[in-house]
């Protein structure tokens, strides 16, 4: 890997750090655990940063990383870490009024089972493509679709009953 | 209520996604994780590469060391245990002897100091147990010296190196300093009496939680010796300890604690950690991680006898 392919890398990683810090935290939602899975995701990037042959893919590559370590940490420490209150107090702060549909609905992406909430999660917050997410996931594209489709209709289910009427 | 499509609704969903707080935390830990990555130029990668060659005193020229950083974290990792004690028999009547000190402890004293220099202040008190120029006695001194010196190094080698990550990641010298990082070494008397006198002993470095170190110590001022949890409980204290433990837990409702088959309470073990409280009931300690999410700290369990 060439001085200038670090560079872009390390700056890569800076400049997107929040993003990461989100998404890793949208599986455990807790605030250590979220940091460490960054830091752990960053450090092992940057070990296997020879791996990365064009650096177009750096985006891809690294989110398979971050979404590798997002669900071994909850593999290792148990699925189900809580949102600590003052975290959820926090982030539906002012928008239990207005943002009141918005919020049952984030819940429930929340709540989907890890494999349909990573598709759902990189394509409606991190605006991926289904191509690029089948990168991230390391499956096939007709497995992210089948992914988002039940994972859609899940929501669907969950959050069309009341609306309905 | 308007029906909004369900893929509309799931974007509109994003602004609370984006809502997520960032901690400040996240920058060091980035500048941690990055170490000697460098986005500036190709200059100050070799002048921080050339500083540490001088003072490993090796010929590695501007070669970029992966594993460093991986060195790093693993060097982060929180490390624990009980030091065994054995304390000579007349050391009891020495101690008794002594009078009251400061009215903290009839048997420690401590020796406390400030190091600062631009980049942290290290705060430090180390307790001593008084009269002890000989035996075993003198060993839980030394053994609580050698801690001590050990942990300020580390901290000190922990801070510089996350001050070069700092720099490299455009931090400034100033700013660093502003930071006002701290390191403090204290101690902890859980419970005294004429027989008994439980001590934990701390450090921590107040930019990187996963450094705290704690050990116990426990020791029975009459036949000088270390207290285990065997003494305290008897022949079968494993099974005494698991149970009070599990049903603990049990009864728990915040959900912090892990499923057994996900890596959560199993038993203790003989070397597992504890201090013995006011009531005179060992308080089984874990570490953070060890069987709940690190929002539970570290978990405590009183074993009532």
């Amino acid at each position: 890997m060439s001085q200038n392919q670090k560079e872009v890398l390390a700056a890569y990683l800076i400049a997107n750090q929040e993003k990461f810090y989100r998404l890793a935290f949208s599986y455990v939602r807790n605030q250590e655990a979220a940091l460490d899975i960054v830091q752990n995701a960053v450090v092992k990037g940057l070990e296997h940063a020879e791996s990365i042959r064009e650096m177009a893919y750096v985006r891809t590559w690294f989110y398979r990383i971050l979404v590798n370590e997002s669900l071994s940490y909850m593999k290792k420490y148990g699925r189900e870490v809580p949102l600590e209150p003052e975290q959820m107090r926090e982030i539906l702060d002012g928008s239990k009024e207005e943002w009141q549909e918005e919020s049952e609905m984030y819940q429930a992406v929340m709540g989907l089972p890890e494999e349909m909430k990573t598709v759902v999660v990189l394509r409606f917050y991190e605006d991926m493509t289904l191509a690029e997410i089948a990168e991230v996931t390391g499956s096939s594209l007709s497995q992210v679709k089948y992914r988002l489709y039940t994972g859609l209709e899940k929501l669907r289910q969950q959050c069309y009953q009341e609306v309905a009427t | 209520m308007k029906a909004k499509g369900l893929e509309e609704r799931l974007l509109d969903t994003k602004k609370i996604y984006e809502k997520i707080e960032i901690p400040a935390e996240l920058n060091e830990r980035m500048g941690l994780a990055l170490g000697e990555m460098s986005k500036g130029t190709e200059q100050k990668t070799e002048m921080i590469q050339t500083r540490r060659d001088e003072k490993r005193g090796n010929h590695m020229k501007k070669k970029w060391s992966w594993k460093k950083t991986t060195g790093l974290v693993a060097a982060c990792a929180v490390f624990c245990f009980t030091a065994g004690l054995n304390i000579s028999p007349t050391f009891a009547t020495d101690m008794q002897a002594n009078p009251v000190l400061g009215g903290i402890s009839k048997v420690l004293t401590f020796r406390s100091y400030e190091i600062s220099d631009g980049d942290k202040t290290i705060s430090t008190e180390i307790p001593q147990v008084d009269g002890a120029e000989e035996g075993y006695s003198k060993e839980v001194n030394e053994q609580i010296q050698k801690i001590v010196a050990d942990y300020e190094a580390k901290a000190a080698k922990d801070i510089e190196a996350y001050k070069e990550a700092f720099l490299a990641t455009g931090g400034t010298e100033e700013e660093f300093q502003a930071k006002n990082i701290k390191v403090n070494v204290d101690y902890e008397v859980k419970s005294e009496t004429e027989d008994i006198l439980s001590l934990v002993l701390t450090g921590y470095e107040d930019w990187n939680a996963s450094t705290a170190v704690t050990e116990y110590y426990n020791i029975n001022l009459k036949d000088n010796s270390e207290i285990t949890l065997e003494d305290l409980l008897g022949p079968d204290y494993i099974n005494i300890a698991n149970e009070s433990i599990q049903a603990q837990i049990a009864a728990d409702s915040s959900g912090l604690y892990f499923e057994e088959e996900m890596g959560g309470f199993t038993t203790i073990t003989p070397e597992t950690n504890f201090y013995i409280n006011e009531a005179g009931n060992p308080v089984i300690v874990f570490q953070k991680y060890e069987i709940a999410a690190g929002a539970a700290g570290m978990p405590e369990f009183e074993i009532r006898k």
